[in-house]
């Protein structure tokens, strides 16, 4: 068997941004935005400024300098403007990024600074937040070029700081071509202590046949570094894999995933006296998916099975996007309640940038059932088995794309009580293209998604009948040549109870809080965007935020708000 | 290697290994709570500087979910417990005179209370005790002041004459009468109107580490991280246009250098700030030196254009000017 030493590309995903002033050692590239927003609070409230007007205006500069062909610097410094800033107050320089990057031997490539990291969904993955189904441009724009670009939400990878190595050997054989490797250890931010995350894979494939990734990934504090203070150590190990084989002129696909992890907390060196180390939590899961794929890609079905424990944690892989410990930001106090903010609202998960999540959390995060209560933390969701059923179909003239998912799901371990939750959940999303019928060539664009999700228990005090519906729906029509008419509808709706338990204190259950809801949270918004081009739009656009409490009218309210948006990337 | 195979060999061993029920019996929950004997605490008098706690017993027919309150009948601070038990129990309500948040606890008279969530036909259950000494040491946050008594434990020092903190204006006073308080005494008011040419200044109040320490020797004592301090007080924007707020820390550099942070009251009512010391701003380039902090100013100005005529009055309240360490008190800023 032949055997040689390949770059292999790694799993990081860098920002990718077309570069000027380019030279052969520096080059640079920029985003810039400009933001300027009026809120108008609806009457009755007092406690709130009526109107509130903010915006501001921002570069991201970046620079990358090549000393050689095998060595990158990269930095991105930010120079933000606050509307409203007096005398340079609100006026901000920070360096937002930095990394460098190479290859040695031409083999080994390597990053070190701010890098971004994705594995699989039960190891390493940031799950997309809540609120968006295939959602209308007209909100999609804000939430990528705000909220998450500035929370260094890119796909599904987790932003870190710290170093990654990959590399991989290719063989001339008939069992394998190809083994990579791919390693990385990173800094995590928590409070007290020094906390690391680190991992990697092993990759084994043939090309149009199988790949085998084994994976392991472990969250932990540096002993000794306060004395006072526990140690947490978190690892997931797992094997994934996949195969494609052909079916006539058709596909299968066959995929899983399973493995272990173990959550242990280490006593402090200098512990109290009465000190109770929290138990050690070992969890395992099991997931395989078999799907038929037609040649065009036309037709797409699959069937999931899977089988998560009820203390499987993973904590790259259920940290979620959105803070549900977090208040919003705009008109926060509402109902003329001084002490209690409102709720998370669709337009916050949208707009508000100080509710996401920017890192690795060692314990369970709240969620919000509002949202999805089937699947909060996406496929590695603890204490979840069932089957999940998908089907996806696009004409050969791109007309019309449908994706749908549903699944029956339940409790692995009952949860305050033995006995189990059920889960539905059913997510459908399409894309229609009108102007394709009408054979006109400017777009007009008819498009939305759903996601419903039911939860049922039985029992006396511990019954559970709680379910979410949200709705999402847009229109984009090209008006005259770049200048496009992009409107939105969103809807959620709950109505029931759960129960929820605090799972802070080293993932142990808490107390449960009784939680109930009937609410109805509408946005509706419309505007003009000019695409100057790929790169460069300016829009205006109103939104129209409404939110019902159907248990509480006192606490419902409304506001409304214009934007005026630019952004431009180069 | 070892660990990657210890836990896949435990996925194959065990995949079928969980637990019947996660978390306390939701069921227990339903039946109402019969208290059974007298609910009462272990002291009538607590002096936390010498180690002494405090708890409290209380039985009940089944298990049951309780909330066990203290609150400060001067201070308004709060301490909760709060479980699913059928007692009350030194186990699970001992308490060494730490708050929930600000405000803290001073020495003072507490009312304890028993509530059931979910049940609010059953009466509550009250008792009270005394706090005749806080021990501020153990609070990871400190009180700087809460402009009632100032200054305050750990900061010692002398009591300016009337009470208050220095400031030779007569509207910068400790008052209690204009706006609702936000905790049960006194809050600092300043106001007035700028009172020189293109000048937005109104007033300053200034508080050194130590009052007596006129010479300014004495620093505060907090971390040298910068990225460990943080600086939380409660303002009340009292709905004057224009006003303009500045959070001064004056750090032990020559003749003093500032750390400034500015607040410009829209919203209404009290609201909670904290600031990161590192992300005070400066034209200094010293390194930040939480350690060398010798006095503190609140600086009242105006936004108003300077060259307009009349310059309009602007007021703010201010209480609970608090450190804390690794974590801010309230959302940051």
């Amino acid at each position: 068997m032949k055997k040689k030493l390949i770059y292999i590309l790694g799993c990081t995903l860098g920002l990718s941004i077309a570069s000027f002033g380019q030279s052969d050692k520096v080059k640079f590239g920029a985003i810039s935005r400009g933001v300027v927003q009026e809120s108008t609070l609806s009457e009755g409230d007092t406690l709130n400024p009526n109107r509130l007007s903010e915006g501001h205006a921002l570069v991201d500069l970046r620079m990358n300098i090549n000393p050689n062909k095998k060595t990158e610097i990269g930095t991105v410094v930010r120079m933000q403007s606050e509307l409203g800033g007096f005398f340079g107050a609100g006026a901000d320089l920070e360096l937002r990024q930095l990394f460098v990057k190479g290859t040695l031997y031409d083999v080994v490539s390597y990053e070190l600074g701010d890098i971004y990291l994705q594995m699989s969904p039960y190891t390493l993955y940031n799950n997309d937040g809540e609120g968006a189904v295939n959602e209308a441009t007209v909100f999609k724009q804000y939430r990528t070029d705000v909220s998450n670009y500035d929370n260094f939400n890119i796909g599904n990878t987790w932003w870190s700081q710290g170093g990654h190595i990959n590399f991989g050997l290719e063989f001339d054989s008939t069992i394998v071509d190809g083994i990579g490797f791919d390693l990385f250890t990173t800094r995590v931010q928590a409070p007290n202590t020094m906390r690391f995350m680190s991992g990697g894979k092993v990759s084994a494939f043939k090309k149009k046949g199988y790949l085998i990734n084994a994976n392991f990934i472990q969250l932990f504090d540096a002993k000794k570094v306060n004395p006072t203070q526990e140690s947490l150590q978190n690892g997931v190990a797992s094997l994934e894999g996949s195969y494609t084989m052909g079916l006539n002129s058709n596909t299968l696909v066959f995929s899983g995933e399973f493995g272990a992890s173990q959550y242990k907390v280490l006593a402090p060196i200098e512990a109290a006296e009465n000190y109770i180390v929290p138990e050690d939590k070992t969890g395992q899961f099991f997931t395989a998916r078999a799907g038929f794929e037609t040649d065009d890609n036309g037709v797409k079905v699959g069937a999931r099975y899977l089988m998560n424990g009820s203390e499987f944690y993973s904590p790259g892989a259920q940290s979620k996007r959105i803070n549900y410990g977090t208040n919003p930001l705009l008109f926060q106090n509402v109902a003329n309640d001084p002490f209690n903010s409102r709720s998370l609202h669709l337009y916050d998960l949208m707009a508000d940038r100080d509710i996401y999540n920017p890192g690795i959390s060692g314990t369970l995060m709240a969620y919000d059932p509002r949202f999805g209560n089937a699947l909060p933390y996406g496929l590695a969701t603890p204490n979840r088995t069932g089957v999940i059923v998908d089907a996806a179909y696009t004409d050969s003239l791109k007309v019309v794309d449908v994706n749908l998912e549903f699944g029956l799901l339940s409790d692995v371990s009952g949860v305050g009580t033995t006995e189990k939750r059920s889960f539905t959940h059913v997510k459908a999303q399409a894309d229609f293209y009108l102007n394709k019928i009408l054979s006109m060539k400017k777009q007009i664009k008819i498009y939305g998604g759903t996601l419903f999700n039911k939860t049922t228990r039985g029992g006396t005090v511990s019954e559970i009948d709680l379910t979410s519906l949200q709705i999402d729906a847009g229109l984009d029509v090209e008006i005259f040549s770049k200048l496009y008419w992009v409107s939105g509808v969103k809807q959620m709706s709950a109505n029931g109870n759960e129960f929820l338990f605090d799972l802070s204190d080293h993932n142990q259950y808490g107390l449960p809080t009784f939680y109930n809801v009937d609410v109805t949270e509408l946005m509706f918004a419309t505007g003009l965007r000019y695409q100057f081009s790929d790169n460069m739009y300016l829009s205006v656009k109103n939104f129209t935020v409404d939110a019902a409490n159907n248990a509480d009218s006192t606490t419902d309210y409304s506001f409304n708000q214009w934007m005026l948006f630019f952004s431009l990337k180069l | 290697m070892r660990k990657i195979l210890i836990l896949l060999s435990a996925a194959v061993l065990f995949s079928c290994e969980n637990e019947d029920q996660l978390g306390p019996d939701i069921e227990g929950f339903g039946a109402e709570p019969v208290p059974v004997g007298v609910f009462e605490s272990s002291v009538e008098e607590v002096d936390f500087t010498v180690g002494e706690t405090i708890f409290f017993t209380q039985s009940f027919e089944n298990p049951t979910q309780w909330t066990l309150s203290l609150v400060g009948m001067n201070s308004g601070a709060t301490k909760t417990f709060t479980s699913v038990t059928d007692a009350l129990t030194e186990t699970n309500t001992s308490w060494d005179g730490v708050a929930d948040a600000s405000p803290f606890f001073q020495a003072e008279k507490v009312i304890a209370t028993v509530s059931f969530p979910g049940f609010p036909n059953v009466a509550s259950l009250v008792d009270t005790f005394t706090i005749t000494k806080v021990n501020g040491a153990l609070i990871q946050s400190v009180l700087f002041t809460d402009f009632s008594v100032s200054p305050v434990y750990p900061f010692g020092g002398q009591v300016p004459a009337g009470g208050g903190w220095g400031s030779d204006w007569p509207t910068t006073n400790n008052t209690n009468t204009a706006y609702p308080l936000y905790d049960a005494n006194a809050y600092l008011f300043i106001e007035g109107a700028p009172w020189q040419a293109n000048n937005p200044y109104v007033d300053i109040t200034e508080m050194p580490a130590n009052v007596g320490d006129t010479l300014s020797d004495t620093h505060l004592p907090l971390f040298s991280d910068p990225e460990r301090v943080y600086i939380n007080l409660a303002v009340y924007n009292t709905g004057t246009e224009d006003t303009w707020l500045q959070l001064q820390m004056m750090e032990d550099v020559g003749a003093g250098v500032a750390r400034s942070w500015d607040i410009r009251p829209d919203w209404i009512g009290w609201k909670n700030i904290a600031i990161k010391y590192s992300d005070l701003s400066s034209d200094n380039t010293s390194a930040y030196d939480p350690t060398n902090v010798k006095q503190i100013n609140l600086i009242l100005l105006s936004d108003q254009d300077v060259t307009e005529t009349p310059q309009n009055t602007v007021s703010v309240a201010i209480d609970q000017l608090v450190f804390s360490f690794d974590s801010p008190l309230g959302s940051i800023n």
